[in-house]
């Protein structure tokens, strides 16, 4: 077995054994990650099953006792709530602090005259919020909605006495939405869908690219300052290996361990993304058609296309390779884990920047030179890189594209003449303070 | 007998202009066992690791077998084996793990592994022990493991420093029944550094007292205690030492 295998297949190994780095990579992310996607999904779940279907029972003290406040009751009972009538203020008052009680309604008098007399006519309602939480508000706040159809219904009944369509009375302007993307033209209803994945491309790329330089980083960083605090390392460069296969080796086995966390997290954002999408469109009234919804897909594959994902994988790819060379050349020169932590921090930090900002750049605003010098940006060039397959500007993408392979390529040098020199050994700018 | 290693006028400046060492040369034959004592900093881990091709020489030279380790260190990698002062082992991987790995640098022969192995496991007496994860291990079973594990290559040139340190009585005597094996029966040159006067009298075919990067003096400790008219290594050391100082 060559030196390299040999060093590959015992970095898997100490790896997948080191509890440290089972907890950081895998199980936090399914358990931590899991439960807290879980934990969203089932609480905008119920916000959603609560703000459609009424529950629980409404104190009313109706003071009017006219037809408009027994039509009103009525249609509280007809919708899922349970009335239940009270004597007095200070009953309602006093009942509604009752978690069960979702509200309390006053009818007060002359509510059934001021509608006949077309006037407007007012319900006092009476909210106890017992809890911050948000399936509480919703369901304690769901009142007012339903005293809001209420009035449409009202106000359609009126229109109707007066021979007029409510439908046009209501709502006398009307619009149909064409969004034009590239060459295709997508009619929809509301623009929330195209937004959503949109942004899941343009987000998701710059946060799968964050997400696996900091796992490689700290894994390619903390793997060569395990030499040094296991005190191997003068064991190791004494060995008749290539010093170059030992790092290679170490880089493979930083990126497949990176690769399977990324998938982990990976399927759980799908798995989130996809859920709450599900949930929103069978829940919405507004809902895209399925037509529109394929159109969708098809105008962001045409955009970017199989081409557009390779070149967004060779991007990721460059931007890889520039994180390793610099987690190399900053791992060479700690002495143990802990500063190896400490350091990739400074990588890791400027990344999380790049990706906010990224995500509030307008580029298609900035000259076309602009965007060509940006993307000659390190690290953010590689995030850019779907904002500019979008705007069709493919020599912004190359040129992303081949800087940072660029870049990565003179990191990659620098640290292969580091590690074949005494530097290795001798050089340690990062050396913790010890205190006497 | 030819040497087996030969430092050449050896000097060694660390950045700041720390001069650790200042032109040493000696000569090591084949099977030998050569001890480098000197008190801290006098020098001794500096040139050990330069055999070892860790560190560069400022100035002059090493040759393990007559490879340069300026010219042809990875040639000087594959004759060597070296077993640092503060060495330690990946603690998660088991004894045998950790062997197999040093093994297979050595040899691709899958047979010549196993018997490295084999051999090791006697040296460090750690029996049933050898599959456990290191990290259980005491750190006089560590020291037996890397002590194993430089001496189961049967190298040209076996670089050892300290090699009984935290050992205790019994293992540090044990440690050096088999170093003394090694060169006599497999005739595996040793160079050898320690604070201990008594294991380097006991080991050593011939000693060089080092200080302040030079070397003050060198011979066979029996030579050594008639010329300096004392009756053990310690005592002639504390004479040149104190003498030099």
């Amino acid at each position: 077995m060559s030196a390299f295998k040999t060093i590959l297949f015992k970095e898997i190994k100490s790896m997948i054994r080191d509890p440290k780095i089972l907890i950081a990579m895998i199980i936090t992310p399914v358990i931590i990650t899991g439960l807290m996607y879980g934990i969203i999904i089932f609480s905008t779940h119920q916000v959603i099953k609560e703000s459609l279907y009424a529950q629980g029972i409404v104190a009313v003290l109706d003071e009017d006792h006219g037809y408009w406040a027994g039509n009103f009751t009525d249609y509280l009972k007809e919708i899922g709530y349970k009335v239940e009538f009270v004597e007095s203020r200070d009953e309602l008052l006093s009942i509604i602090r009752n978690r069960s009680i979702a509200c309390g309604i006053i009818i007060p008098r002359g509510f059934t005259e001021n509608i006949t007399l077309n006037k407007s006519a007012y319900v006092n309602v009476y909210i106890y919020i017992a809890s911050p939480s948000m399936t509480y508000l919703t369901s304690r706040t769901k009142i007012l909605s339903i005293i809001e159809r209420y009035s449409e219904n009202i106000t359609s009944i009126f229109i109707k006495t007066h021979g007029l369509n409510p439908e046009y009375v209501l709502n006398p302007l009307n619009s149909t939405i064409k969004v034009i993307i590239r060459d295709k033209t997508i009619a929809l209803k509301d623009l929330g869908s195209i937004i959503g994945s949109l942004m899941i491309v343009n987000m998701g790329f710059p946060l799968i690219a964050l997400i696996l330089a900091s796992f490689l980083v700290q894994l390619t960083a903390t793997s060569i300052a395990v030499e040094k605090e296991e005190k191997m390392f003068e064991t190791i460069l004494s060995l008749p290996i290539s010093r170059l296969s030992f790092i290679a080796a170490k880089i493979v086995a930083s990126v497949i361990i990176g690769l399977l966390s990324v998938f982990i997290y990976g399927a759980l954002f799908m798995w989130y993304f996809t859920s709450l999408s599900t949930l929103s469109s069978s829940t919405t009234t507004s809902q895209t058609t399925s037509e529109a919804s394929t159109s969708i897909v098809s105008a962001i594959a045409g955009i970017y296309g199989s081409g557009g994902v390779a070149l967004l994988v060779l991007s990721l790819f460059g931007l890889v390779l520039f994180i390793l060379g610099i987690s190399i050349i900053l791992a060479l020169f700690v002495e143990d884990v802990r500063s190896a932590q400490i350091i990739t921090s400074y990588i890791v930090l400027p990344l999380v920047i790049i990706m906010i900002m990224n995500m509030f750049l307008d580029l298609s605003s900035f000259p076309e030179t602009t965007r060509h010098l940006i993307a000659l940006i390190p690290l953010i060039n590689t995030c850019l890189v779907p904002t500019y397959l979008f705007l069709g500007d493919y020599l912004s993408v190359y040129l992303a594209i081949s800087s940072s392979i660029i870049y990565a390529l003179i990191v990659m040098y620098i640290a292969s003449k580091l590690v074949t020199t005494e530097k290795v050994f001798v050089l340690k700018p990062f050396r913790r303070k010890r205190r006497r | 007998m030819s040497a087996v290693l030969e430092v050449k006028n050896l000097v060694k400046v660390y950045p700041g202009d720390v001069k650790a060492l200042k032109g040493i040369s000696f000569e090591v034959k084949e099977g030998e066992i050569y001890g480098l004592i000197g008190p801290n900093g006098a020098g001794k881990t500096t040139t050990l690791r330069i055999i070892a091709t860790i560190l560069e020489p400022t100035e002059g030279d090493v040759l393990v077998d007559g490879y340069s380790v300026k010219r042809n260190p990875n040639e000087v990698r594959k004759r060597i084996s070296y077993l640092p002062e503060e060495a330690g082992a990946y603690k998660y991987l088991t004894g045998y793990e950790f062997l197999d790995f040093i093994a297979s640098f050595y040899t691709s022969n899958p047979e010549k592994k196993i018997e490295m192995i084999k051999e090791a496991i006697t040296i460090s007496g750690l029996g049933r022990r050898i599959n456990d994860k290191i990290k259980t291990y005491s750190k006089g079973m560590l020291r037996r493991l890397l002590v194993a594990k430089t001496l189961m290559v049967k190298p040209r040139l076996a670089l050892l420093d300290e090699p009984t340190s935290g050992l205790d009585v019994v293992n540090a005597q044990r440690v050096r029944s088999i170093i003394k094996k090694y060169a006599r029966e497999y005739k595996v040159t040793i160079l050898f550094s320690s604070h201990n006067m008594l294991e380097v009298e006991y080991l050593c075919d011939r000693v060089a007292i080092i200080h302040a990067g030079e070397i003050i003096v060198e011979g066979r400790p029996k030579e050594l205690m008639s010329k300096y008219d004392a009756s053990n290594l310690e005592e002639v050391f504390v004479k040149i030492v104190g003498e030099a100082e």
